[in-house]
């Protein structure tokens, strides 16, 4: 199931109706709902691979509590590794399997030897490296005893199921969300519609900014030789602000679907086109994998501690894991590549926390020196996005290489209308850009009349504008 | 504070409900009908027509493929082009044309290929235009269809309010060239879109219907073809014009059509995807219309298969 999807629409509302006024007796009633509806909301695509999660969240229910249970350090580890062998196994063949698979064959193929390996006829499961993610985080912080097992089945499946990110994100960590599948969680009236506002602007972002983009960027990568430089730089351009919308967009929804039942996740983008330098965008674009990827990762290679090469082996080790978590395909390693080539210089010189302070704090606009320095990182990440969306190294180079040209100051050859809905995009979250989300509002400050058109003009903007459903980019990861 | 919450979220709900609803009763005030409407012309012909006929149907690769003419004059059958558009989903193009068969017609469908991919056999929004141009199809459309296509009114509605604002605002309709063609009035006496055949090639475009192949669509092609048999009539299958540089891009999703339709269809197949790919020159606007001189050499290969078929 889909949020923008009429299946959607009317799943919703029967299970918040369910939740707070069949279900709520007791917090074991509404967790077994959220697991049953959760497996519904999964099973939709294929309940085949529901067995995939059920079986994920055993191994790592069981594996936290003997971890617990140990008494020797090697035995803690034994029970860790065990979970981590599963997780990162169906990972492996799910995944990656056919990736290394060919790699192989090419591999020695170069090399003068022709052999026959096997590719498996395989269908990725929705989904799969989000919820790997969240469930090794809980039995890495119960080995670390951050985090205390626990006995509760329901609450555990329901924690690693949890319908609003399961498939998307964000990745959440078990210290954060599993303690609130224990605590008593009541309706917070504000909450519940900043919620709603959250999910209108997600909607906003994927139907209107991304998915009109999604058109013109399918159009340009799959037929980038037929265009001129201009039109690719509007193809790339509009690439990093689909992917932008599509994500962001789901996440806006996912965190608004949960503040109404009463959960909150943590915040998964924080406008990052409007960073400094590249630092701060990775500390605003994906922040629960950014995140994940430091303290289960980054920190335990050593992270910033050691010296010079160690700086530099734990910065590219993190980045190239990074772009390979988002696919079996050596595009993505190569977007991994070119952003730790783009952090490392910062690194180096230590200036990778330089730009920490909120942007343009006491003013609107923004100084000029600030304003080229946002335009520098925008354009750095859209040459990797480039990496990112094409479909292998050599047509990400062959785009790069035909956008370079003197026809760049040419008309571009295909239309420029999501660059209305970009710069209505790129206005609002300006002004938000201190709050959670695009469409936060003061209740104070604004009247009920004002909020209600705002949300109709949103509304009307969605139908009036919206483009052909798109799939979000986010779930073939 | 929840029925305070509740009693808001349905008052809000209602007004976006209301919004929708309105584009729905809108009338349609577009002085030139869509070709969509040529469908009541098609029906007339298809009853008027009792004797055995050749009917062709499938989306707009059949409506802009073909000259009947051509194919009547070969074949000494009278030829009805069903066909108009691909969004309506093949469930309800072929229960539509089911309605029409007598003893001793020849129904040839030509699929476009992305109503093998997914769940697009059951139609998009231009299936809920069709409904307001013959409301009595209801009838045809199941419940799995319905909860596919639902998700398309408020688009749909949308579309008739953006329709209806821009048809008051132009003041007097100017027959200019693109309201010559996709209208009601752009179809011969065969039920051909023939008012294009002379004019200049359009930027095409290109599709990529990649995707997993669902053989349930072709389950239900048995199934039409079981009806139809029963009927007293044949039924063939034809592979749709398609361009060489769509074909190039999506080769491996028709060679996976075409093996499933061979391993489980129990109809006759005429050719091959390969024998109805032209090139990119022969194509009027998209990758499945043919332009004037497409349609002429399409309609003679069809002739000449179909010909093999009827002696």
């Amino acid at each position: 199931m889909i949020f923008n999807s009429i299946q959607y629409l009317i799943f919703l509302p029967t299970v918040f109706l369910l939740y707070w006024f069949v279900f709520n007796k007791t917090i074991r009633l509404q967790n077994f709902l959220l697991l049953v509806v959760s497996y519904i909301f999964y099973g939709w695509w294929d309940w085949r691979f529901l067995s995939l999660i059920i079986f994920s969240s055993i191994i790592d229910f069981y594996c936290g509590i003997f971890i617990e249970k140990a008494n020797q350090k090697k035995d803690k580890k034994r029970w860790l590794t065990l979970s981590m062998l599963i997780n990162l196994g169906f990972l492996g063949v799910f995944k990656y399997f056919n990736f290394f698979s060919n790699s192989l064959k090419e591999g020695l193929f170069s090399l003068g030897y022709q052999i026959d390996t096997l590719t498996l006829d395989i269908v990725l499961p929705v989904g799969i490296s989000f919820y790997t993610f969240q469930t090794m985080s809980y039995t890495i912080d119960v080995y670390r005893e951050q985090l205390k097992p626990t006995k509760d089945p329901i609450a555990f499946f329901s924690f690693v199921s949890f319908f609003p990110q399961l498939v998307a994100g964000p990745i959440e960590r078990a210290t954060n969300l599993l303690p609130q599948f224990y605590t008593k969680r009541t309706f917070d009236l504000e909450k519940a519609k900043d919620g709603l506002r959250q999910i209108l602007w997600g909607l906003f972002k994927k139907i209107v900014i991304a998915d009109n983009c999604a058109v013109i960027v399918n159009e340009v990568f799959d037929n980038y030789t037929d265009f001129n430089s201009s039109t690719l730089f509007i193809g790339a351009l509009f690439f990093a602000f689909q992917i932008y919308g599509d994500f962001s967009g789901y996440s806006d929804i996912a965190i608004g679907t949960a503040r109404l039942f009463g959960f909150n996740l943590m915040q998964n983008f924080a406008f990052p086109y409007f960073s400094r330098d590249i630092a701060e965008f990775w500390r605003k674009w994906h922040i629960s994998l950014t995140t994940w990827f430091r303290d289960y990762v980054y920190i335990p290679l050593g992270g910033s501690r050691g010296g010079v090469w160690m700086k530099v082996r734990n910065t590219f080790i993190i980045f190239i894991v990074s772009g390979f978590w988002h696919g079996a395909n050596w595009t993505f390693i190569i977007w991994g590549v070119l952003n730790a080539l783009y952090f490392l210089p910062l690194l180096l010189l230590n200036k990778n926390r330089v730009n920490t302070n909120a942007i343009a704090s006491n003013s609107i606009f923004v100084k000029p020196k600030e304003f080229i320095k946002i335009i520098l990182t925008f354009f750095i990440t859209l040459i990797a996005w480039i990496f990112f969306r094409a479909p292998n190294v050599h047509s990400a180079f062959s785009y790069i290489k035909n956008m370079i040209s003197s026809s760049i100051f040419s008309v571009p050859e295909v239309s420029l209308k999501p660059l209305v809905f970009i710069i209505v995009l790129i206005i609002v979250e300006w002004f938000q850009r201190n709050n959670k989300h695009g469409l936060y509002m003061d209740e104070l400050k604004m009247n009920k009349f004002s909020r209600w058109l705002i949300y109709y003009i949103l509304i009307i903007f969605i139908f009036w504008f919206g483009a052909e459903k798109q799939e979000f980019i986010y779930f073939q990861f | 504070m929840m029925k305070h919450f509740i009693k808001h979220s349905v008052v809000f709900a209602v007004g976006v409900f209301l919004l929708v609803f309105i584009g729905l009763v809108l009338p349609n005030n577009n002085p030139v009908r869509t070709v969509d409407y040529s469908l009541l012309t098609k029906h007339n012909l298809l009853q008027q027509n009792k004797q055995p006929k050749v009917v062709l149907t499938g989306g707009s690769n059949v409506i802009f493929g073909f000259n009947s003419q051509i194919l009547q004059d070969n074949l000494n059958y009278p030829v009805v082009n069903h066909a108009i558009h691909a969004g309506y989903g093949l469930k309800y193009i072929m229960e539509d044309v089911l309605q029409f068969v007598n003893k001793g017609d020849v129904i040839v469908l030509s699929p476009e290929y992305s109503h093998f991919i997914g769940d697009n056999y059951y139609g998009k929004e231009p299936l809920l235009f069709s409904l307001t141009v013959k409301p009595s199809n209801l009838k045809l459309v199941s419940l799995q269809q319905v909860a596919s296509v639902s998700e398309f009114i408020p688009q749909f509605s949308f579309d008739r309010i953006k329709s209806f604002a821009y048809n008051k605002v132009k003041n007097q309709l100017r027959r200019t060239n693109s309201e010559k063609n996709y209208t009601e009035f752009s179809i011969n006496k065969f039920g051909d879109h023939y008012t294009h055949w002379d004019d200049k090639s359009k930027d095409l475009k290109f599709y990529n219907f990649n995707g997993v192949v669902n053989v349930a669509v072709i389950e239900f092609l048995n199934s039409i073809n079981s009806q139809i048999k029963r009927k007293g009539a044949k039924f063939f299958i034809s592979f749709p014009s398609l361009c060489s540089s769509t074909y190039k891009k999506n080769k491996k999703t028709i060679i996976a059509i075409e093996k499933k339709l061979k391993k489980y269809g129990d109809f006759k197949i005429l050719d091959t995807p390969k024998d109805h790919v032209y090139e990119d020159e022969l194509f009027y606007d998209t990758s499945y219309h043919l332009n004037g001189d497409g349609v002429t050499i399409r309609s003679k290969k069809l002739a000449s298969e179909l010909k093999e078929q009827l002696k």
